[in-house]
């Protein structure tokens, strides 16, 4: 699924000024960027644009970037930055956090009171901070150094956040049935 | 990695696996220029974007630089140089190059002459286009183990006496937030068509000397 570690060799080979490198750079990051820019925007639209300027400044910045190794965590930053600069634009972030789960698909816990409330809305209603922390370090991958620098935090508070988010959702991680029956929920 | 992780992961990948991600949008991406940003107001760097800018900016009337305004400078630019290397004063959105800087500048921008050796570029700053361009060009100098910040601003046009207004704002450990100005003695000097100055405090004398001798405009 991903690979943080190729999109440094990745970015290394970018950084050499090639094209085709740079798509190869922008084409591995695409998904993830769209991704996270979804899941602090709450729009396709909306996150698609996001994520495709996050590209943009990431492409004509990657010059100044001066360890390549940093290159996940740098790129992450961008790309929230990016999203949370729009999210505030609209006004639309505390919005969404009070509507529910997942606007963009239309379904709403809020809409409908029957939906069990499973781990999949239970992360999709957790505070940004803590979702953030969690889907860049268990879905993207990163450390929790690289989160901080995405998320422009220390470590030390990405693993704290981590640890405050797992603890909201043990209740339901100890209910084994959570996971199947999400899968039906959502489809 | 433990169970409870385990299933924290699997959740995230069914909740981004209904999410279809578009198309790539085609390139190219090599040659697209960065989107503007416009820097964060009172980041980090405000305190000491403040003083450059204000610092930089000529502006008031002429006053003598009092003994307690010295020492208020003296926090952001150090009379006896600073021990570290010095940090930027402005947001890295606002730092160029020259050549970058250059693009922005109607006149040509001049490298000054008579820096001390050991002296480098830090960053260009563009600190006015319109209606008079307004560049500013900070260097760090190393001098006897102690390093040393040198701002330079090149401009077409100027009016007012050599004089630097001094604003700076600040919060303390209490949260208030205080404010100091004043005005310290700016140099002028004239290259060709392009008016420099400098700002001489925190320079040893024999340095900021060298780089221009007095006001020549």
């Amino acid at each position: 699924m991903n690979d943080v570690a190729g999109l440094s060799e990745l970015a290394r080979s970018a950084s050499g000024g090639d094209e085709r490198d740079y798509e190869a750079l922008v084409r591995a990051l695409w998904p993830n960027a769209y991704r996270i820019a979804w899941s602090i925007l709450g729009e396709r639209g909306a996150a698609e644009d996001a994520a495709q300027a996050a590209c943009a400044t990431i492409c004509a910045k990657l010059q100044d970037l001066a360890d390549v190794r940093a290159f996940p965590g740098w790129a992450y930053r961008i790309i929230v930055s990016h999203a949370r600069d729009r999210a505030r634009a609209r006004s639309r972030l505390q919005r969404r956090e009070t509507l529910g789960y997942d606007q963009a698909s239309g379904i709403s816990t809020r809409d409908d009171p029957s939906v069990r409330l499973d781990l999949e809305a239970a992360i999709g209603t957790l505070p940004e901070p803590l979702r953030l922390a969690l889907e860049l370090h268990y879905f993207v991958g990163l450390t929790s150094g690289e989160v901080g620098r995405a998320l422009g935090v220390p470590a030390a508070t990405v693993r704290f956040r981590l640890m405050i988010a797992r603890r909201r959702l043990r209740a339901l991680l100890s209910d084994s049935t959570a996971p199947s029956t999400a899968q039906e929920t959502a489809s | 990695m433990n169970e409870s992780e385990t299933i924290i992961k699997a959740a995230l990948e069914r909740r981004f696996a209904r999410v279809p991600v578009p198309d790539l949008p085609q390139g190219p991406w090599r040659s697209q220029p960065a989107p503007a940003r416009r820097p964060r107001f009172r980041s980090r760097g405000f305190v000491y974007a403040s003083v450059v800018l204000g610092a930089l900016a000529v502006a008031g009337v002429g006053a003598q630089a009092s003994d307690t305004l010295r020492a208020d400078f003296a926090r952001f630019f150090p009379l006896n140089g600073s021990s570290k290397p010095l940090p930027p004063m402005i947001h890295r959105a606002d730092r160029l190059t020259i050549a970058q800087a250059q693009q922005r500048m109607p006149f040509t921008i001049v490298v000054p002459a008579g820096l001390p050796p050991n002296t480098t570029l830090q960053y260009a700053h563009v600190v006015s286009e319109q209606p008079v361009p307004r560049v500013a060009l900070n260097y760090q100098a190393l001098i006897g183990g102690r390093y040393y910040r040198i701002n330079i601003n090149e401009t077409t046009s100027v009016s007012g006496p050599p004089v630097a207004h001094f604003d700076v704002m600040f919060k303390a450990k209490d949260g208030q937030t205080h404010h100091q100005s004043g005005t310290l003695p700016l140099r002028r000097w004239k290259h060709g068509d392009v008016i420099m100055e400098m700002l001489p405090e925190g320079l040893p004398p024999a340095v900021s000397e060298r780089i221009v001798r007095a006001n020549t405009l």
